[in-house]
């Protein structure tokens, strides 16, 4: 049997404050297997992003156990963090994170500064990217003068740009008009249906619709897990289709 | 993620703000600048000294009044007096020293305006023996110096160098005029060739008077500052030293085993003194130049320390996609040290700028200096630029790699 491509027991996450020591999570369970389209929804405070920094190598467990293509990688240490996000995750975040300083190409090669990729190669690799998300005439152009929905769009390249196992996107469409908004949905829903595992961190409904599956937390634990029934599909040009 | 790419990010980021690297290079730019001047200076007036030196000739031994550790500088060059020999030890080497001894010269000198019918000048007379040009390979360019006869009558007698002699007579005839020295009258007998400058001392402002006058009537003293013998061939160097120390010992009557009140040095020795003295003044001011660079490395930590806050979230964004703590660090010292070389770079241009200037001018005033710029400096220039970029670099680096992603992301 093929084992899922994200596993966790009982996972517990602490955070010292001062004196205070706040449980962020309970105790999750949950299983994702590989080419899943996943929300993970709930209010703020609930505990998602904690659990998805968690899933996406960003930060430790406390307890627990947590393993990834059925390996235990409860107690990886900074470095092997790194290399695991290096190698195994995509992130597209709300706000971005593109710098402004460099170029749509070189923002989207930035995570290939990290492997042992030729720079030809790396670039080669981020223009087929930009190019699949429908950027290739804006290479060259630096952040500040694209859209909101273009910037989101050359994050999606960088996520992809070193072929991840999963993908994270942490409320990916938060910053953007609702067309916009609709055009990187397509995009992650496109991208599923080629085979990527993708993680969809959002507390609306609406959005957390667009994928196949909703895990709804709350106050660190997990209160529901259903696959969506009538689920939301976006076309390229943002309108929304049933 | 290699290094040439690291260096053109780093250089890609400098680049964007000008001012601001500059600004932070001026600390470095400086201090390489000063510690390059300071090499290549010192090592011209060292050479400066050292072949002056050694062009007034290596058949010749100093006797300097007072003790003095081996290779140290003598007492008397501190401008400390000592009045312990006498021009009666010089006659004394002469005739009971070493044969290998031709001649002893002893020196005392004061300072006075010299006035002639229509003009006067401040300058330094010094009292010689006759045997002074012989010692020296000093030339008369007119008339005569005085004779062993006349030094030993006290005659009322002098030799002008030869700046002396335009300042007081410019272009008319000096011999058998009249020159007051401390309100005696002098004859003039003699005019020097024009010698230049030797060390500190411009050899052409001043006057040569007899030992004796000098020491009766100019100076009311017995004693000699110091004496210059010639001996017949430098092979026969340490024979007459040493015959020299044991009819001095003898004269002073110092026992077996007590210090000696008088040092003997060969040239040899003079300069090792004089080495070791520019030496020390050398690293004196390179020591205080560095402090520049400290200075400047500091300026660099505060810097970087600033740049990292700034790019926290590049670097959140940069540890999320995979960078390891090593990566950061990397990033951080290869644009601090890439600043520090770009600033020792400029200084190393600057500072040769400088000391070519100055080697210009010393030329224009006469000295025969040499421009030195070695390889070695720039290297060390270079090497010590990049050093100071990694030393305070490293705070600042370590601060980036240790932030934490989540955190760094979030940071506004």
């Amino acid at each position: 049997m093929e084992h899922p491509l994200i596993k966790t027991q009982n996972l517990k996450k602490q955070f010292e404050t001062g004196q205070v020591l706040t449980e962020i999570l309970h105790g999750v369970d949950l299983e994702i297997k590989k080419g899943e389209f996943v929300s993970i929804m709930g209010p703020s405070g609930s505990g998602k992003s904690t659990l998805m920094h968690i899933l996406g190598f960003l930060d430790k467990l406390t307890t627990g156990t947590y393993f990834f293509e059925g390996e235990d990688v409860s107690e990886l240490n900074d470095d092997e963090l790194a290399v695991m996000r290096s190698k195994k995750i995509g992130f597209v975040f709300q706000a971005f994170n593109l710098l402004n300083r460099a170029s749509a190409l070189e923002n989207v090669m930035l995570p290939l500064l990290y492997t042992k990729m030729s720079k030809k190669e790396r670039i080669e690799r981020a223009t087929d990217l930009l190019t699949q998300v429908g950027l290739a005439h804006r290479l060259e152009n630096s952040p500040s003068k694209l859209s909101g929905g273009e910037k989101q769009r050359v994050a999606i390249a960088r996520a992809l740009v070193n072929n991840p196992e999963v993908i994270f996107a942490d409320e990916p469409t938060g910053n953007l008009d609702s067309k916009s908004g609709l055009q990187v949905m397509k995009i992650l829903q496109d991208l599923n249906e080629l085979g990527n595992t993708i993680i969809l961190v959002t507390h609306e409904k609406y959005t957390a619709e667009h994928a196949k599956r909703i895990i709804k937390i709350k106050d660190g634990l997990i209160t529901d897990d259903y696959a969506v029934k009538d689920r939301q599909f976006a076309d390229s040009n943002g309108e929304l289709t049933k | 993620m290699n290094i040439l790419e690291n260096i053109t990010d780093s250089y890609k980021i400098l680049a964007r703000s000008k001012a601001r690297s500059f600004l932070t290079m001026l600390g470095i730019i400086i201090g390489i600048m000063a510690v390059i001047i300071v090499m290549s200076v010192g090592a011209g007036a060292q050479s400066l000294i050292l072949n002056q030196v050694k062009s007034m000739g290596s058949n010749l031994v100093g006797v300097l009044p007072g003790a003095s550790e081996e290779d140290g500088p003598p007492a008397s060059a501190m401008g400390i007096v000592v009045t312990t020999l006498t021009s009666d030890d010089g006659d004394a080497i002469l005739q009971d020293a070493c044969p290998c001894i031709e001649a002893v010269s002893m020196y005392v000198s004061g300072n006075d305006t010299l006035s002639a019918e229509d003009a006067s000048v401040n300058t330094t007379f010094t009292g010689v023996s006759a045997t002074y040009t012989d010692v020296e390979d000093a030339v008369v360019e007119e008339g005569r110096f005085f004779s062993l006869d006349e030094e030993r009558s006290s005659a009322r007698l002098v030799v002008l160098g030869s700046e002396v002699k335009d300042k007081l007579f410019g272009d008319q005839h000096a011999l058998g005029k009249r020159v007051k020295i401390k309100k005696s009258n002098f004859t003039v007998i003699g005019v020097m060739e024009q010698r230049g400058v030797s060390g500190f001392q411009n050899q052409d402002d001043q006057v040569f008077v007899p030992l004796r006058t000098a020491q009766k009537i100019l100076l009311g003293i017995n004693h000699v500052s110091f004496m210059r013998v010639k001996v017949d061939s430098a092979d026969n160097i340490e024979r007459a030293k040493e015959s020299i120390v044991e009819v001095l010992r003898d004269r002073h009557d110092i026992g077996v085993g007590d210090t000696e009140d008088f040092s003997v040095r060969s040239m040899a020795q003079g300069l090792d003194a004089l080495t070791s003295i520019t030496n020390a003044l050398k690293f004196f001011l390179i020591a205080v130049s560095s402090i520049a660079l400290v200075v400047g490395g500091f300026g660099i930590m505060n810097i970087m320390l600033a740049t990292v806050q700034e790019r926290t979230r590049e670097i959140g964004l940069r540890k999320a996609v995979g960078a390891r703590a090593r990566d950061i660090i990397f990033q951080f010292l290869t644009e601090a040290s890439l600043i520090t070389f770009l600033g020792g770079v400029i200084g190393i241009i600057l500072g040769t700028f400088i000391s070519l200037a100055v080697a210009q001018v010393a030329q224009a005033m006469g000295y025969d200096w040499d421009l030195v710029v070695t390889p070695f400096s720039i290297i060390l220039g270079s090497v010590v630029s990049i050093g100071v970029g990694l030393v305070f670099g490293i705070l600042p680096a370590k601060r980036a790699s240790g932030l934490d992603p989540i955190e760094a992301l979030r940071y506004e």
